[in-house]
């Protein structure tokens, strides 16, 4: 009697896969986390190196075509503002501070509270009572008005706006981390390194540091939209990056007031703001789902 | 009336939240003022919005009625000397403060040697020595004499206030009104010092209206005053002026019926208005002059080069017609452009064409030693009025686009930026002025050196210049030598003309006798409600 008899024992065709590789692969079946990275790809791109394909800036006015209208296939595609300034290198111009803002903001804030939390959570007791109660103080500040003290003490402009932005938002991740921390430091395999003579500082940059990478990354990749709308939420309020330097918020703001009469000036820095927006938050959720699958 | 300024909007920290309240049918005229009023000191306060407050609250010896008129105020009659050098005001017959006390002609004197005392820190001293020269003005604002029995003005008995000039003054009555001239209440000066007038329990006024309520940030509350001559024709119970920091805001505090006079119109909803409220959209002409003072204490504006420069690089056409679109007349003058018979110079280079006039500008930068590796860097202080930060950005786009400047555009709130004027930290100041009367003596003595020393100019030939407009006693002839300082003023470059504005304001179908004024005149008591 004849019959199909399949071999005992399929040969290996995948080899064995690390944590890191089996995380992004999760995350690579993840549709909509992937369309967002082409999707914000595209826009850093286009944004970064956009305004070199035209032969003026966005600080240029024509004053010829003050408040020109969309016309793709003149040499201002999406016409110009009430200055003669064209719109669309404003936006992609606006789009370089913002989006450098953010990922630096989110970069440098992310740095700062990983450092403090890991090195909280591992020293513990009295010392780490203190940190995190210096933490919890400067929770307490009323965010904007701590905005406003910090850019009047800098002295304005995108180096405060960025300072402030990076003073208040490094709590956060100091706070994850710390908690990792906290239990990592009472495993076997740091007590194992503290026995072996290393020091403390090499504990936390060697061991708890890159043990709390994931927790990190999730947590970063939703710091940078916190960033970005940070920063064009004061932007907006005339406390962020001042004209004539572009920024989403600020050409938001210019757009709100123009709102009844000319829509295309709020719909186009609007728009981008928030597709970079949903874009990020999906990128960040599809990252949480990939590295912690037990938090579905 | 002199208004140095104009300003509102700061999206920022301006946390003006609307109290307006239900503001319709209660008998209250509800009117926007822009940023807050700089102060309640009558012979200190300068800026124009806070004027209107003044003219309600008081009432100087004549008063300004509908369509900015001269009608008799404190005085019912008045005469002159037949070599115009002495003028007679004689009041009205038991004129009373608001607290029910005597008004007498002393009041009046004391007013303008209060004034005119350094120790007031007034601006408006030079109302009375320069715009016309009373006897003894000058040596009492420049503290030689403090003695004011020597000064000019005198009150022979307590219905009398007589004024004694050096030079004849065809204009002296258009500064006889309330801004420049409100009576002092001697006893609650005395009482609670330069505090009683920002007070609303202790200031004491002579006008239509009294002030009952201040609130800082927020608004002024006005009410009849029963003791007022002409009580019996103010229509108006209470009138109430709102700080309305943002235009946009304020247009839909309008539309909501929380206002029923704005202070502004937002610049890119006037044709929108027009079409759809043609009767509440009042643009009339008026004498308020823009134009751009450059810092002379700074190293590169003491090149007249630069500031030639600067001044011919503004395209004027493009920035009114295309940019600000408020209806503002481009102007090339300092003092042109009100009085249709002063025939003024304009600025050099007006006969070129304005691209003969960058191409000039190009090079005059270059021989400054400013170019493209060693570009100039300004700093332009404005307020933040919607229209104002328009000028501001295209000034600073056509600077950058004709000559590689960077600009630093700082846009602060009227207050700040008036006290901003005397600090040394502006390069360049976006300036303005309201005209007394629709003349350009108004202007031009206001840019004598010693009616405003925060310009740092020094010019003995426009002081010269001036005097000798001063003795010219018919207008006609006053007109041509005022013509002649005005071309030193103009030939020094220390000021770029920008444009000369119109007065822009919604007003209500429910408010009767709006008459447009040059002079920026509106006053209350004329008004009536629906």
């Amino acid at each position: 009697m004849p019959s199909d008899i399949s071999p005992p024992f399929a040969a290996p065709t995948a080899e064995p896969a690390s944590t890191l590789r089996l995380q992004f692969r999760r995350f690579r079946k993840n549709r909509l986390a992937m369309a967002s990275v082409y999707l914000l790809t595209l826009i850093v791109l286009m944004c970064f190196f956009g305004p070199m394909f035209f032969p003026f800036t966005g600080e240029d006015a024509d004053f010829d075509n003050i408040g020109a209208p969309v016309n793709l296939f003149s040499i201002h595609p999406f016409g110009t503002d009430d200055y003669g300034r064209d719109l669309f290198i404003r936006v992609l111009e606006g789009g370089q501070v913002s989006l450098t803002i953010g990922f630096l903001g989110a970069l440098v804030a992310g740095g700062i509270g990983v450092l403090y939390g890991a090195a909280a959570g591992y020293v513990g007791g009295r010392l780490d009572g203190f940190m995190m109660r210096l933490v919890e103080v400067l929770y307490g500040f009323p965010y904007v008005i701590l905005v406003i003290l910090l850019s009047l003490l800098f002295g304005g402009g995108t180096v405060s706006l960025f300072a402030a932005i990076v003073f208040t938002l490094w709590l956060t991740p100091a706070v994850i981390v710390r908690a990792q921390a906290q239990s990592l430091a009472q495993r076997e395999f740091i007590q194992a390194a503290r026995a072996g003579g290393m020091t403390g500082g090499r504990i936390v940059l060697q061991h708890i540091v890159p043990n709390c990478v994931s927790v990190v990354i999730v947590y970063g990749s939703l710091l940078v939209p916190e960033v970005i709308l940070s920063e064009s939420f004061l932007s907006f309020l005339g406390i962020g990056v001042k004209e004539p330097q572009a920024s989403w918020g600020n050409l938001i703001q210019v757009g709100t007031s123009a709102m009844s009469t000319d829509l295309r000036l709020l719909l186009l820095p609007g728009g981008l703001l928030a597709t970079v927006l949903f874009c990020l938050n999906f990128i960040a959720d599809g990252l949480r789902d990939a590295f912690d699958p037990n938090d579905r | 009336m002199k208004m140095k300024g104009i300003g509102l909007l700061l999206a920022s920290a301006a946390l003006s939240f609307g109290l307006g309240g239900a503001a319709m049918a209660d008998g209250v005229l509800d009117r926007g003022m822009g940023s807050e009023w700089s102060t309640l000191d009558p012979h200190v306060v300068f800026d124009g919005a806070t004027g209107w407050i003044l003219m309600d609250a008081y009432e100087g010896l004549i008063n300004f009625g509908p369509g900015g008129t001269i009608v008799p105020g404190a005085a019912e009659r008045w005469e002159s000397s037949e070599d115009g050098l002495t003028h007679t005001f004689h009041l009205r017959e038991g004129l009373k403060w608001s607290n029910g006390e005597p008004l007498v002609a002393q009041d009046f004197v004391n007013a303008v040697s209060r004034t005119l005392n350094p120790d007031t820190i007034s601006e408006k001293g030079y109302y009375f020595y320069s715009t016309v020269s009373i006897t003894g003005a000058a040596a009492l604002a420049n503290g030689e004499t403090t003695d004011v029995s020597t000064l000019g003005v005198t009150a022979p008995d307590d219905r009398t206030v007589v004024i004694t000039l050096d030079n004849p003054a065809p204009h002296l009555l258009y500064l006889m009104g309330a801004f420049q001239m409100s009576p002092v209440h001697s006893p609650s000066l005395e009482a609670s010092g330069t505090a009683a007038f920002g007070d609303p329990t202790k200031v004491v006024t002579n006008g239509a209206y009294a002030i009952k309520e201040v609130v800082p940030q927020s608004h002024i509350l006005l009410e009849k005053n029963p003791n007022y001559w002409d009580a019996a024709n103010v229509s108006i119970e209470k009138v109430k002026y709102y700080v309305t920091e943002d235009v946009a805001t304020e247009l839909k505090r309008f539309q909501a019926g929380e206002l029923d006079i704005t202070y502004d119109i937002p610049v890119n909803q006037i044709e929108a208005l027009k079409a759809e409220i043609p009767d509440q959209v009042m643009i009339a002409p008026s004498t308020y002059v823009s134009f751009y003072s450059f810092n002379l204490t700074k190293p590169e504006f003491q090149d007249i080069n630069v500031r030639t420069a600067l001044a011919w690089a503004i395209n004027r056409e493009v920035l009114q017609e295309k940019i600000v679109k408020g209806g503002a007349t481009p102007s090339y003058a300092f003092a042109g452009g009100v009085d249709p018979e002063y025939n003024g110079p304009q600025m050099p280079g007006f006969e070129l064409s304005q691209e003969e006039r960058e191409a000039k500008a190009k090079e005059l930068m270059a021989a400054a030693g400013f170019g493209p590796d060693n570009p100039l860097k300004i700093n332009v202080v404005t307020t933040v009025a919607e229209d104002r930060m328009r000028i501001a950005q295209g000034v600073a786009l056509m600077w950058k686009q004709v000559l590689g400047v960077e600009t630093d555009i700082r846009g602060m709130e009227r207050k700040a930026w008036l006290d901003e004027f005397y600090t040394t930290n502006w390069d360049v100041f976006s300036d303005g002025l309201i005209g007394d009367f629709a003349g350009a003596e108004t202007f031009l003595s206001y840019m004598r050196p010693s009616a405003e020393p925060g310009y740092n100019w020094v010019s003995p030939e426009y002081d010269a210049a001036m005097d000798v407009a001063g003795t010219k006693a018919d207008k006609a002839s006053r007109d041509v030598e005022l013509a002649k300082a005005e071309k030193i003023l103009l030939d020094d470059m220390t000021l770029a003309p920008i444009a000369v504005e119109p007065m822009r304001a919604l007003v209500s179908t429910k408010v009767n006798g709006w008459i447009p004024s040059a002079t920026g005149y509106y006053n209350s008591q004329y008004l009536r409600l629906e």
